[in-house]
């Protein structure tokens, strides 16, 4: 369980002016900023959650992650990760944790991955038996069994992610901090790394804080969603909540018929019905207010003769961007 | 782990080998001639000519070994912020950085006895003896000295989590254990007023020592009282490295996650 109460982090920046006067004058003066990076947070994360961290860059998401790890130090507040801080590095602590990036590699790249495992077996203590039977599972789940005596820094990106995540999860850790665990991949390693972490949790039910910009990885695997902006939480909660409590608007999608000038009926929609917008193949969609959904379907049947329509709720990506450019208001 | 890395690059691992060796035997050999020669003496300081390639021969060597594998490694882990994957691993950093040295300080240890071997097989007129309490003293030598040489490079490495970029730190560190050592001249060439602050340092222990046992005779009196300045050297550095890193870590931010 993970228990942080009034968190924050702030730090420090060098601000150098720009230009080589600058540069200069910053070796005798230097000007420093402070950044808060987290604002007072609290946060409970119970075992086996697997929660997104959801924001722009900037917003804490990765700060977050690594107070959590014990990477770095907060500035105040408290941190209980497994009963631990993690902070103090206790290796009980270290044993039961992991933490996977995305953009960063942890396995030796010189070394094939094989050589790193033996390394991480004798790192973690895993008995030689129990490895075997880990590697032997983790590598076919992800179906890369014939990479790992290549080379790390020839293999490709989604073959390096996947090692990467064998690496993590060799010691079973009951906590996984995924910092963009798909990022750069294509779309059908992106599909297997996600597949593989569902079936992962279905067989060891860690607690999962996946930070990721994609969403189809959010919304593939996340029950829970915290959205960051500015180190503050705007929303906590379940992601279909999002929809009820800030989707404001509904998509309602129609096929004009080919006789009726779309563009010309376009200009005459009433405004108070949502805003109304015309793709190249002649397909309508309206973004109009819950309250009007019904209201601007019937205007669109009965004045453009449509063939064909539809309402749906907001993509959910649509959602979260108005949630972070608004803040706690939205 | 760093003896397979090491391992994976054979072509520079062999052209390091050949290079540096016979690079240092030409610059000395040329060098030394015509001091010799301009001298006109057969003895300088204790060398004879040939003795004096011998040095040269083997003191990068021993050199190396006191370097070992770790050098710019902490900083770099920190100025990159893989540091990050030591402070999520249950092992003691140090520990495992240490280790990594001793892997490559391995290579440079097995070197020496190559060339060693091969000077005793071929030179017409070798002028020292390997024997097995020399080469039992050599490694215990060797074995502390490159602990010590750990302890005191990380002090410099561990700056790196306040300023940036410390590379030039590293040289100067270096640059100062290869000369005030007896890497660059030998330190029979040195005034003595100078040798006895020198002697108050650890850097005549760091290169000096080791080459005095390969090539002269060092008793035990001599070997236990150098390895304990030694010793007493390594804990001052180890206190301070400590002190770095338990305030150092308070201002890493693991960047480039």
């Amino acid at each position: 369980m993970i228990k942080v109460e009034g968190l924050s982090k702030q730090f420090k920046v060098h601000k150098k002016r720009p230009g080589l006067r600058g540069s200069i004058s910053s070796l005798f003066n230097r000007e420093y900023i402070i950044k808060d990076a987290i604002k007072n947070i609290d946060l409970e994360i119970k075992q086996g959650e697997i929660l997104g961290l959801i924001g722009s860059n900037g917003a804490g998401k990765t700060t977050l992650t690594k107070i959590l790890s014990g990477i770095i130090h907060p500035t105040s507040g408290k941190v209980s990760v497994l009963g631990f801080d993690p902070w103090e590095r206790d290796n009980r602590y270290r044993q039961q944790m992991s933490l996977i990036m995305g953009q960063k590699a942890q396995l030796w790249w010189d070394l094939p991955a094989a050589d790193g495992f033996l390394l991480l077996k004798e790192i973690y203590q895993i008995p030689e038996a129990e490895f075997k039977k880990r590697l032997a599972y983790l590598s076919e789940s992800l179906g890369i069994e014939k990479e790992l005596n290549v080379q790390v820094r020839k293999l490709s990106l989604g073959e390096r992610m996947k090692v990467e995540l064998i690496a993590a999860l060799l010691h079973q850790p009951k906590v996984v901090f995924l910092d963009e665990p798909t990022i750069g991949l294509d779309l059908s390693a992106q599909k297997a790394v996600r597949r593989f972490i569902k079936e992962y949790r279905k067989e060891f039910n860690p607690i999962m804080i996946l930070t990721s910009h994609y969403m189809d990885d959010i919304e593939d695997l996340c029950d829970r969603i915290i959205i960051m902006k500015e180190g503050e939480f705007v929303y906590d909660g379940g992601i279909k909540q999002v929809h009820q409590k800030y989707a404001q608007s509904k998509l309602v999608t129609a096929q004009a018929a080919p006789t009726i000038d779309a563009s010309e009926e376009a200009r005459k929609f009433p405004k108070s019905l949502g805003e109304i917008e015309i793709n190249d193949n002649g397909k309508i969609i309206v973004r109009s207010p819950r309250e009007k959904v019904m209201e601007a379907a019937s205007y669109l049947i009965h004045y453009l003769k449509i063939e064909d329509l539809n309402i749906s709720e907001e993509e959910i990506g649509d959602v979260i961007e108005h949630i972070m450019s608004k803040g706690k208001e939205a | 782990m760093e003896l397979r890395r090491t391992l994976t690059y054979r072509a520079d691992f062999w052209v390091n080998f050949i290079g540096q060796t016979l690079f240092s035997i030409i610059i000395a050999y040329f060098l030394w001639s015509s001091i010799f020669e301009t001298l006109n003496v057969e003895v300088l300081n204790g060398f004879t000519m040939e003795r004096m390639i011998v040095y040269y021969l083997l003191v990068p060597l021993v050199f190396r070994i006191q370097q070992g594998q770790t050098i710019g490694s902490i900083s770099r882990e920190i100025y990159e912020g893989s540091l990050n994957k030591f402070l999520l691993y249950p092992i003691n950093f140090y520990v495992f950085k240490i280790i990594t040295h001793f892997a490559g300080a391995a290579f440079y240890f097995a070197q020496i006895f190559v060339i060693i071997g091969l000077y005793q097989s071929f030179a017409d007129n070798v002028i020292f003896e390997m024997t097995f309490l020399k080469f039992v003293y050599f490694s215990i030598a060797m074995f502390g000295i490159s602990i010590a040489y750990f302890c005191l490079n990380s002090l410099s490495e561990l700056v790196a989590f306040w300023a940036d970029y410390i590379w030039s730190l590293g040289v100067i560190i270096r640059f100062a254990v290869s000369f005030l050592g007896g890497a660059l001249i030998p330190l029979s060439f040195f005034p003595e007023w100078s040798m006895e602050i020198l002697n108050l340092t650890p850097f005549p222990y760091m290169i000096s020592f080791p080459m005095k046992i390969l090539l002269g005779e060092v008793l035990l009196k001599e070997f236990l009282f150098n390895m304990a300045v030694l010793t007493v050297w390594t804990l001052i550095f180890l206190f301070f490295s400590r002190l770095l890193w338990n305030k150092g870590r308070y201002r890493y931010t693991g960047v480039g996650i």
